[in-house]
C-alpha cells in the first residue's frame, strides 16, 4: 500500500461511489458493496482530516459515516434524501479543502441536515445477503429447535487475504467456543472471484445471550431470521463440471466463474478430457456439465463430442440423461457451433464468458435451481 | 543499549506513517503491519516492548488482536495501546477488560500519545 494519501483523491473517489450508487437506484442493481465502499471512504477521510488539522469537519464526516454504517449493518435503509446529503457532504468537504476548517456554526448547521433526514428502521425480516443450502437450513432449524438463536456476523476482508489465510482467522476459533457455525460466504475457494469490497458473512448459532456474545465477538452482528416464505435457498447439489480447453487464460477464467456451482476439473486437450470423462464414469461420478472448446490439440472438440455421444448411446444413456455439453465459442465461430449442434452439443456460450451466462445455461438444463 | 521496539498495526498508511515518525524520533525501532492477521503473526515471532493497534481493521479487528496477543505465552505483559475513531464508552470498556494499556481516540496527536505512554514509562 502506498504511504501517500490524498484527501482530494479520496473525496473524488467518494463522489464517484455516490454517483455509482445513485445509478443503482434507477437500474435496481445490487448496491451492498457500494454502501460498504462509501462507508470505508468516509471512515478513511475522517481519520485523515484530523492529521491535516481539519478536525472541525470530523463531526460532519462522522454523521455521514454513521448513516452508511447503519445501512450496511441492516439497521437502516438508503433514502434518496440521504444520497443528496452525501453529495452535499462532498461539496462541503471540497469547501473545507480550499478554505480550511469550517466554523462551529457551519458544522452544526450541516449536522442538523443529517438529523432532519433520520435513518428509517430496517424491516423485521433481515436480508441475509447470502444463499443458504437445504442442508444449512436443516442445521438452522435444528439450532432453533435446541433453543439457540442464529446470528449473522459480518467481517470485512482485505483485498490481499488469500484462500489459505481465510480458515486461519481467529474468528473461527472464537465462534467454535461460543456455538456452531451454520453457513459462511464466501467459502475459501470463492474468495478470488469476489469483486469490490470483500465481506465475510457468517451464520452462527448459540445459546448465549447477545450481551455474552458481545464480550467475545468484536465484529458487527445481528440476529438473523428466515423470511416466512423461505429464503433464496435451493435444493441444490453441486454441479460436477469438466472444462476442456487448451488456452490457459480461458482455463483460469472458467475455474473462477464456475467455482460457485460445484467442483471443476480442467483438461488442456481433447484426449485428456476424454480420459477424465471415462475415469469419472467408471468411478460412478460422471460429469453433469462439460464446457468444450472446439479447436484443441490431440483430439479436437468435434471428435470429443462424437466419441462421447457414441459412448453414451452404447451405454443406453439417452435423451435428458445425457451429459450436458456446451461449446465455448467466439462470435465469429458460428459455423463451427452450428456443426457442433448437428453433432449433438446441447448449447453454446459466446465469449466474453460471464457467471450469469453460465448460470442461465445451468438453469436451462435444470442443473441449477431458479433464483 | 538496544533500541525499544514497537509494532504498529493500522490499515491506513497515513496513520502508520504518523505513528512511525513519532516513535522513530523518540529512538524506537518500528515494525508496521497493515493487517491484524499479519500483525499477530509478527507479534508472536518477534520481540516488542510496545504495540499500537487500530481497532477497526479488516480480517482481524484490533480487539481480536488484543485478545489473541494477551494469550501469547510470555508476552502478556507487553503493553498494547488501542487507537480508534470510536469514542463510545462500551468500546473503551471492552478494550480495558481485554487488557489494553491505554485507549487513544482519533484524531491522535503527539500530546495524546505522550499522555498515554507516560504511565507506562516508555518515553
Amino acid at each position: 500500500m502506498s504511504d501517500t494519501f490524498s484527501l482530494q483523491e479520496a473525496l473524488d473517489n467518494l463522489e464517484s461511489a455516490l454517483l455509482a450508487l445513485e445509478k443503482t437506484l434507477h437500474t435496481g442493481a445490487p448496491a451492498g458493496e457500494l454502501v460498504h465502499q462509501i462507508f470505508r471512504l468516509a471512515h478513511s477521510l475522517k481519520g485523515a482530516v484530523g492529521l491535516e488539522n481539519l478536525g472541525g469537519c470530523i463531526p460532519v464526516l462522522h454523521a455521514f459515516e454513521s448513516a452508511f454504517d447503519h445501512i450496511r449493518k441492516g439497521q437502516g435503509t438508503l433514502v434518496p434524501g440521504l444520497l443528496d446529503q452525501g453529495f452535499k457532504t462532498v461539496d462541503f468537504m471540497n469547501g473545507v479543502l480550499s478554505s480550511g476548517n469550517p466554523s462551529e456554526a457551519q458544522a452544526q448547521e450541516f449536522l442538523a441536515q443529517f438529523s432532519a433526514l433520520g435513518v428509517p428502521q430496517a424491516p423485521k425480516v433481515l436480508d441475509l445477503g447470502m444463499d443458504i443450502s437445504r442442508e444449512e437450513r436443516t442445521h438452522w432449524d435444528r439450532a432453533l429447535a435446541q433453543g439457540m438463536k442464529v446470528w449473522k456476523i459480518e467481517k470485512t476482508l482485505s483485498a490481499g487475504l488469500t484462500a489459505a489465510q481465510l480458515p486461519k482467522l481467529p474468528i473461527w476459533a472464537t465462534l467454535g467456543e461460543l456455538g456452531v457455525v451454520i453457513a459462511q460466504h464466501p467459502q475459501a475457494h470463492q474468495l478470488e472471484s469476489l469483486t469490490g469490497e470483500r465481506l465475510l458473512r457468517i451464520l452462527f448459532a448459540s445459546t448465549l445471550t447477545r450481551q455474552q456474545l458481545e464480550e467475545e465477538i468484536f465484529d458487527p452482528f445481528m440476529e438473523a431470521h428466515l423470511p416466512p416464505q423461505g429464503p433464496v435457498s435451493r435444493d441444490q447439489k453441486p454441479v460436477k463440471i469438466l472444462v476442456v480447453e487448451d488456452e490457459f487464460s480461458t482455463q483460469v477464467l472458467l475455474k473462477k466463474l464456475l467455482a460457485d456451482f460445484g467442483p471443476v476439473e480442467v483438461a488442456g486437450d481433447g484426449l485428456t478430457g476424454w480420459e477424465k470423462f471415462l475415469e469419472a464414469q467408471k468411478a460412478g461420478q460422471g460429469f453433469d456439465f462439460i464446457i468444450l472448446d472446439m479447436m484443441m490439440p490431440k483430439k479436437n472438440g468435434a471428435e470429443f463430442l462424437a466419441d462421447l455421444r457414441a459412448w453414451e448411446e452404447s451405454q443406453g444413456i439417452l435423451g435428458l440423461d445425457r451429459c450436458k455439453i456446451v461449446i465455448n465459442s467466439a462470435v465469429g465461430e458460428m459455423d463451427v457451433v452450428k456443426k457442433a449442434f448437428v453433432d449433438q452439443a446441447d448449447g453454446y456460450l459466446v465469449k466474453p464468458l460471464t457467471q450469469e451466462k453460465i448460470r442461465k445455461a445451468l438453469v436451462r438444463f435444470q442443473l441449477w435451481g431458479q433464483v | 543499549m538496544a533500541k525499544k521496539r514497537i509494532l504498529i498495526l493500522d490499515d491506513m498508511a497515513m496513520n502508520r506513517s504518523f505513528i512511525k515518525v513519532f516513535f522513530v524520533s523518540h529512538g524506537f525501532e518500528t515494525v508496521t503491519a497493515e493487517d491484524g492477521l499479519v500483525g499477530l503473526e509478527t507479534f508472536q515471532k518477534e520481540t516488542f516492548d510496545l504495540v499500537f493497534s487500530d481497532i477497526e481493521m479488516p480480517n482481524l479487528t484490533g480487539l481480536e488482536f488484543l485478545k489473541a496477543a494477551k494469550k501469547v505465552p510470555g508476552k502478556g505483559h507487553i503493553p498494547i495501546v488501542m487507537l480508534s475513531s470510536l469514542a463510545d464508552e462500551a468500546t473503551k470498556t471492552r478494550a480495558q477488560t481485554l487488557g489494553a494499556a491505554a485507549y487513544i481516540v482519533k484524531p491522535f496527536t503527539e500530546e495524546k500519545i505522550q499522555e498515554a505512554l507516560k504511565p507506562l514509562g516508555l518515553l
